[in-house]
C-alpha cells in the first residue's frame, strides 16, 4: 500500500537547517497495524503527515496505492486524502463550532454523500464507538476519551484504507486509552490499515509492527510479537 | 454542505459578538451611506429626463463678455429668429418668469412667485398632462391663464376653476383656460402659472419681443431626430453677425445647453433657481464609497488577526478532505452572509434616515424595496461587498497547511504588515475628510461674517412684485415709517443687497473721442439719495447724493440730452478710465436710443470702494448708481433701532397695510437673504460632516476592534512586564505607541491630499477664506484622530494593565 524510497524532509528557518526524515525507506502492506516509536523530534510526526500527505517531501518517492504521489498537485493530494485517508489526533482536532454528529459527518459531506446515506452512516459509526447519547452535543461538552471516540469515528466514517493516528492516546488516560486503542485494533482486524504514532511502548504493543525512529531515520522495524520473545530470551 | 456552511458561519457569528458587532455595524453604516447617496445621486441625475423627446431639447443662453454676464436667458427675438434660419431647428418655446407679483380673486389677494409669460406652445412642447382646458388652445387669447392643480388650490381653493377669472399685478383681468397638473419635483423649471406671451406686447409696447436687450426669456429649442447641436451652435457667430453686425462677437455670444444637463452642470446668471452641482454628485459618491471601503478594510483586519481561531478549523477540513477553493468560497459566503445581516440593518437604516434627509435636502428623494431593479442591485451590491471584504481573508485562511496548524506551529494573525497599511489608509482617509469637512464650514463662516463693504444688519426689506412699484407712495411711507422711534431710516432702490443685479447699460466718458470704443458696459442700481448712509458705505471720493440733485429731466426730441448725478464703484471708475479722485466731477454719458442721439449726461458726485452686493459667488461688479425712473422703485429697505424689533415691525406691517393696500406685506430680514444665498453650500457642508463622522466612527470601531485583539494577543507579556514591576501608565504607553506611529503617518499622507483637494474645492469661490482661516485644522484634524484612536486603545490596554499578573499568566 506505501512504499517510501529514500524520502527526506529539511526544514529550514534562517539559520537553522533541521533534518526531520533522513533517507526514509518503508514499506506498509495493506491490513497491517503499525506504530512509530521514537523519542520527541525525531521526525515520527512527520513521516505522518508525509504519509497523509498534509506535508511533501523535499527529495525521494512515495508510492500510494501503487502511484506516485510527490509530484502531484495540492488539488490531487486533497483528493487522495478524501478518498482514503482517514486522521487521528493527539489534541483530537474536532471544530468547535459543530455538534458530535456534525463533526462526523463533515468528511461525508466534501464526498457529496446524500443526506439520507450521510445520516446513517454517521449514525452507525457513532454506534459502533460507543458515543451516539452525546450527537446532538458540542465537543467541548464531552471528556477527552468522548471526544477521541468521536475523532475515530470522524476518521472511519467514509471507510477509508488507511488511517493515520498522531499519538490518539497522548491526551488520555490510561482507561480511555485502551478504549480507543481497542477501536483501533477493531478496526485493523475488519481490514483498515493503521499507522499511528506513540511514546508508550505498551500501546505500541497493540500494534502488528513497531518501526524505532531517530534523528530522522528508521533505526528498526520488529514484529511485536518477535520482539517479546527476544526479550524473553535475555531476560 | 450549504446548510454546514450557515451553521459554522451563524455559529461564527454568534461566538465573537464584538468582532461581530463591530463588522456589522461597520457594514451596515458604510451600505446605508452607499445606499442612501446613490438615491441622492440617482435622484439628482434624473432631472428633466422625463420630458418628451428630452434628449432633443435644449436651452438657448447668452453671454456678454465686457461684464461677464452668463445668462440663461436670451432676449425674446433670438428663438424665433433660430428657427427661421435654421431648419434643423423642430420647434422652440419661450418661458419668462415674471417673479413675484399680485394675483386678485374677489377680494382676496395674494403673492405668488410662480408665474410665468410663454409662448401658447409651451404646453405641447413639453407634453404637459392637462386635467381641464385642450393645451393646444389654452393659450389662445391674450387674456386667457393656465394654472397647475397646485397653483389652481392656493388662488382658488379648488381645482375646478375652468373660466374663473383671476386678477394678475392689478393690471388686467385674467380667465382660467386650462388646469395642468404639476411639475414634477425633478426639473429644473419651476411653473405654476403661464400667461400667453402675447400679453407683453400689449402692456409693454409693440416692440417688446424685438427687444434684444431685455435678455430675460428662458429660450428652448428642439432639433430634428438626427442633427447634432454642436454643429447648429458652430452656427452661431454668424447668426449674431448676420442680425447684429459685424462687432457684435466680440461682445456677445448664445450657445446651447442639453436640457437633461441643465440641473447638474449649469451654474449662469439668471437660473430658474439654484441648481445641482455634479461636483456634490462625485464627491457624495466618493465619500460613500469610502466609508464602505473603511468598513470592508474592517472585515479583513479583524478577520486576519482572529485567523488563529480559525485556523483549526482549516486543517481539519483540509484533512477530512476539502480542498483549497471550497474552503475560499465557504469564507466567501461567510462574508457575504455577514453583509447580508448587515445589508438588512442599513436598509432598516435607510428607512429611518431617509425622510430627514429628504426633509433635510428638500427633495422627495423615495426608497421601495417593491422595485425588482432595486431589489436586485441591492441583492448584487451584497455579493460584490461581501466578496470584496471576505476575499484576502478568505484566500489568507484557506492557504493554512493542515500538518503545521494542527500541530498549533502556526503564529497566524496574518501579514502584520498590510494590516498596518490598512489601518493606515482608513485613518488619512478619514483625516482628509475631517480636514476637508472643516475647510467646507471655514469658507461657509467666512462668508457669512465677511465684511461686505456694507452694514446688513438690523435691516428689513420688501421687495415689490413685477410691474407694481412705489411711486407716489414712497414719500408718505418713508415719513411715516420713519416717525416710529424705532425705525432708523427708510430708503429704496431698484435692488436689494443680496439679490442678484444682472441690470446693465452702457456707458461712457462725456467727450471722449470715438464715442463707441469707449463705450463700456457697466452694471446699474438705481437708489434713494439717503442709500448711502442708511447702509453705512464708506466714500473713497467726493460725497453722497443731495437731495433732489439725482433727478431728470424727461427725454425727448426737443431736449435729447437730460443731466443728472451718479456715484461709481471703484471698478466702475477704472473702466471708465479713472482713478476715484479723478473720476469725481466728470460726466458719464448713458445713451438712451440705438443711433445715440439721445442721451443722460450724469455727473460723478463719489465713489465707493466696491462692495459685495449679491453674495461671494459673484465677482464685484462695475457698478453705477444713480436715480430711480419709473418702474424702479421695487424695494424699500427699512433699518431698526437696536434692540427688540417687534414693535417696529408691526409699525411697518401696519403703515404698509394702510398705504399699499394692493401688496400684500411680506418683509424678509436681510440676514436670512444672506443666510439662504449659502443655503446649497450649508447644506452640502453639513452632509459633509455628517459622512465624515461616520467615516471616522467606523475607523474608530475597527481600531477597537484590532486593539482589543492586539491586547489579547500580549496578555501573557503584559503579564510577564508586570511581574517585572512595569507600572499600568508603562503598559498602556507599550501598546498605544504602536498605533500612535501609524495614525501619524496616516496624518502625514493625509494631509497634502487634503490641502490639494480642498484649494481646488475653494478656487470655485470668488472670495475664499484664507489659509490662516482653515490651516489650523490639519493639526485639530490630527489631535481629533489621535483622540480617538488613543481613547480606544486606552480603554483596552487599561483593562489589560490594571489586571492581575496572575490572571494574565494563567491564560494559555
Amino acid at each position: 500500500m506505501i512504499k517510501l524510497h529514500n524520502l527526506s524532509k529539511v526544514y529550514r528557518t534562517s539559520d537553522v537547517e533541521t533534518t526531520a526524515l533522513n533517507s526514509v525507506n518503508l514499506e506498509i502492506d495493506r491490513g497491517e497495524f503499525v506504530a512509530v516509536m521514537g523519542p520527541s523530534g525525531c521526525g515520527k510526526s512527520t513521516l505522518l503527515n508525509v504519509l497523509g500527505m498534509l506535508d511533501s517531501p523535499d527529495s525521494g518517492s512515495y508510492v500510494f496505492l501503487d502511484s506516485e504521489v510527490s509530484q502531484r498537485t495540492e488539488r490531487e493530494l486533497a483528493a487522495v486524502r478524501k478518498q482514503h485517508i482517514g486522521f487521528i489526533f493527539q489534541s483530537f482536532n474536532l471544530i468547535d463550532e459543530l455538534t458530535v454528529a456534525e463533526n462526523v459527518a463533515l468528511p461525508l459531506l466534501y464526498h457529496k454523500t446524500p443526506a439520507a446515506e450521510r445520516d446513517q452512516a454517521v449514525r452507525e459509526v457513532l454506534e459502533s464507538v460507543k458515543i451516539a447519547h452525546r450527537a446532538d452535543h458540542r465537543p467541548q461538552q464531552l471528556s477527552g476519551g468522548q471526544q477521541q471516540r468521536v475523532a475515530v469515528a470522524r476518521a472511519v466514517v467514509t471507510q477509508p484504507k488507511l488511517i493515520l493516528a498522531d499519538e490518539p492516546t497522548g491526551n488520555l488516560d490510561t482507561t480511555n486509552g485502551e478504549e480507543v486503542l481497542n477501536l483501533l485494533e477493531q478496526l485493523n482486524s475488519e481490514g483498515t490499515t493503521i499507522v499511528m504514532v506513540t511514546h508508550d511502548r505498551s500501546h505500541a504493543e497493540h500494534a502488528s509492527r513497531v518501526v524505532n525512529m531517530l534523528d530522522g531515520r528508521i533505526l528498526s522495524e520488529n514484529v511485536v510479537g518477535m520482539q517479546a520473545a527476544s526479550e524473553a530470551r535475555h531476560a | 454542505m450549504l446548510k454546514n456552511y450557515l451553521k459554522i458561519a451563524f455559529r461564527n457569528i454568534t461566538g465573537n459578538p464584538l468582532f461581530s458587532a463591530i463588522n456589522i455595524i461597520g457594514l451596515s453604516i458604510g451600505l446605508a451611506c452607499c445606499i442612501i447617496i446613490t438615491l441622492f445621486v440617482q435622484y439628482e441625475t434624473s432631472y428633466d429626463k422625463h420630458w418628451q423627446d428630452a434628449d432633443r431639447i435644449h436651452r438657448v443662453t447668452r453671454d456678454f463678455f465686457s461684464n461677464n454676464l452668463r445668462l440663461a436667458t436670451v432676449a425674446p427675438p433670438i428663438a424665433p429668429l433660430l428657427k427661421q434660419d435654421y431648419p434643423e431647428v423642430e420647434d422652440i418655446t419661450r418661458i419668462m418668469s415674471i417673479g413675484t407679483t399680485a394675483f386678485t380673486v374677489g377680494e382676496k389677494t395674494v403673492n405668488d412667485e410662480a408665474a410665468v409669460i410663454a409662448d401658447p406652445n409651451i404646453f405641447e412642447f413639453f407634453n404637459l398632462e392637462f386635467v381641464a382646458g385642450d393645451p393646444a388652445t389654452a393659450l389662445a387669447a391674450p387674456t386667457n391663464v393656465v394654472v397647475s392643480e397646485r397653483a389652481a388650490q392656493r388662488l382658488f381653493g379648488s381645482t375646478d376653476v375652468m373660466g374663473r377669472t383671476v386678477n394678475i399685478a392689478n393690471q388686467a383681468d385674467f380667465t382660467v383656460a386650462g388646469v395642468f397638473r404639476d411639475l414634477p419635483e425633478n426639473t429644473h423649471m419651476a411653473f405654476e402659472i403661464v400667461v400667453s406671451i402675447d400679453i407683453v406686447p400689449i402692456m409693454m409696447g409693440p416692440e417688446a419681443l424685438e427687444r434684444w436687450g431685455n435678455n430675460s426669456y428662458f429660450s428652448y429649442l428642439r432639433l430634428e431626430s438626427g442633427f447634432d447641436a454642436d454643429n447648429l451652435e458652430a452656427k452661431f457667430v454668424d447668426f449674431i453677425v448676420r442680425h447684429r453686425g459685424e462687432d457684435a462677437p466680440e461682445s456677445t455670444a448664445i450657445g446651447l445647453q442639453a436640457l437633461t444637463d441643465i440641473h447638474l452642470t449649469s451654474n449662469r446668471d439668471s437660473e430658474w433657481r439654484t441648481n445641482g452641482s455634479i461636483a456634490a454628485v462625485y464627491t457624495f459618491s466618493a465619500v460613500a464609497f469610502v466609508v464602505l471601503l473603511i468598513a470592508c478594510v474592517n472585515f479583513m483586519n479583524l478577520t486576519t488577526a482572529r485567523s488563529t481561531q480559525r485556523a483549526k478549523e482549516v486543517g481539519i477540513r483540509k484533512v477530512v478532505g476539502a480542498n483549497r477553493s471550497q474552503l475560499v468560497l465557504q469564507f466567501l459566503g461567510e462574508s457575504v452572509l455577514l453583509t447580508a445581516v448587515a445589508m438588512l440593518l442599513a436598509l432598516a437604516l435607510v428607512e429611518l434616515a431617509l425622510p430627514a434627509f429628504g426633509a433635510f435636502l428638500e427633495k422627495p428623494i423615495a426608497f421601495s424595496l417593491a422595485d425588482p431593479l432595486t431589489l436586485a442591485t441591492l441583492v448584487i451590491g451584497t455579493i460584490i461587498v461581501g466578496v470584496v471584504a471576505g476575499s484576502y481573508p478568505a484566500f489568507y485562511l484557506s492557504h493554512f497547511r493542515p500538518a503545521s496548524v494542527l500541530k498549533g506551529t502556526v503564529s497566524g494573525g496574518g501579514s502584520a504588515l498590510l494590516r498596518r497599511i490598512l489601518v493606515v489608509f482608513q485613518f488619512a482617509t478619514s483625516i482628509a475628510l475631517l480636514i476637508a469637512t472643516g475647510v467646507v464650514m471655514a469658507q461657509m463662516h467666512y462668508a457669512r461674517t465677511m465684511d461686505l463693504g456694507y452694514e446688513r444688519e438690523r435691516n428689513i426689506v420688501h421687495s415689490l412684485p413685477f410691474f407694481a412699484d412705489l411711486w407716489g407712495l414712497y414719500t408718505p411711507l418713508k415719513a411715516e415709517l420713519e416717525a416710529h422711534p424705532d425705525i432708523e431710516s427708510v430708503v429704496y432702490s431698484s435692488r436689494i443687497p443680496s439679490q442678484q443685479n444682472l441690470d446693465s447699460s452702457i456707458y461712457l466718458p462725456a467727450g471722449a473721442q470715438e464715442v463707441r470704443d469707449n463705450a463700456v458696459g457697466i452694471s446699474d442700481i438705481k437708489v434713494d439719495w439717503q442709500w448711502f448712509d442708511h447702509y453705512g458705505i464708506e466714500f473713497l471720493a467726493g460725497r453722497p447724493f443731495r437731495e433732489n440733485e439725482m433727478k431728470i429731466g424727461e427725454i425727448s426730441e426737443e431736449q435729447p440730452v437730460v443731466r443728472g448725478a451718479a456715484v461709481l464703484n471703484e471698478s466702475a471708475a477704472r473702466r471708465l478710465g479713472w482713478t476715484p479722485q479723478e473720476a469725481v466731477g466728470q460726466i458719464v454719458r448713458e445713451p438712451q436710443n440705438g443711433d445715440w442721439t439721445q442721451w443722460i449726461d450724469r455727473e460723478v458726485v463719489g465713489v465707493i470702494p466696491d462692495i459685495h452686493f449679491s453674495s461671494l459667488h459673484d465677482e464685484k461688479k462695475a457698478t453705477l448708481y444713480a436715480e430711480p425712473v419709473d418702474g424702479y422703485q421695487r424695494s424699500i429697505s427699512v433699518k431698526l433701532a437696536p434692540g427688540n424689533p417687534s414693535t417696529a415691525i408691526e409699525h411697518f406691517e401696519t403703515v404698509w397695510t394702510r398705504l399699499v393696500p394692493n401688496e400684500p406685506v411680506a418683509w424678509e430680514f436681510l440676514d436670512d437673504r444672506f443666510d439662504a444665498r449659502y443655503r446649497a453650500e450649508s447644506r452640502q457642508a453639513s452632509m459633509f460632516a455628517v459622512f465624515s463622522g461616520f467615516a471616522i466612527f467606523v475607523a474608530t470601531l475597527g481600531l477597537f476592534g484590532l486593539a482589543s485583539f492586539t491586547t489579547e494577543r500580549r496578555t501573557k507579556e503584559i503579564g510577564i512586564r508586570k511581574v517585572m514591576g512595569a507600572s499600568a501608565a508603562n503598559i498602556v504607553m507599550l501598546l498605544t505607541s504602536d498605533f500612535t506611529k501609524l495614525v501619524l503617518l496616516a496624518n502625514v499622507i493625509a494631509w497634502p491630499i487634503a490641502y490639494y483637494f480642498m484649494s481646488q474645492w475653494l478656487t470655485r469661490f470668488v472670495y475664499k477664506a484664507p489659509f490662516s482661516d482653515w490651516g489650523w485644522l490639519f493639526v485639530a484634524s490630527a489631535l481629533v484622530a489621535l483622540g480617538a484612536a488613543w481613547l480606544t486603545i486606552a480603554l483596552q490596554a487599561g483593562r489589560a494593565a490594571t489586571a492581575r499578573p496572575v490572571m494574565a499568566l494563567r491564560y494559555e
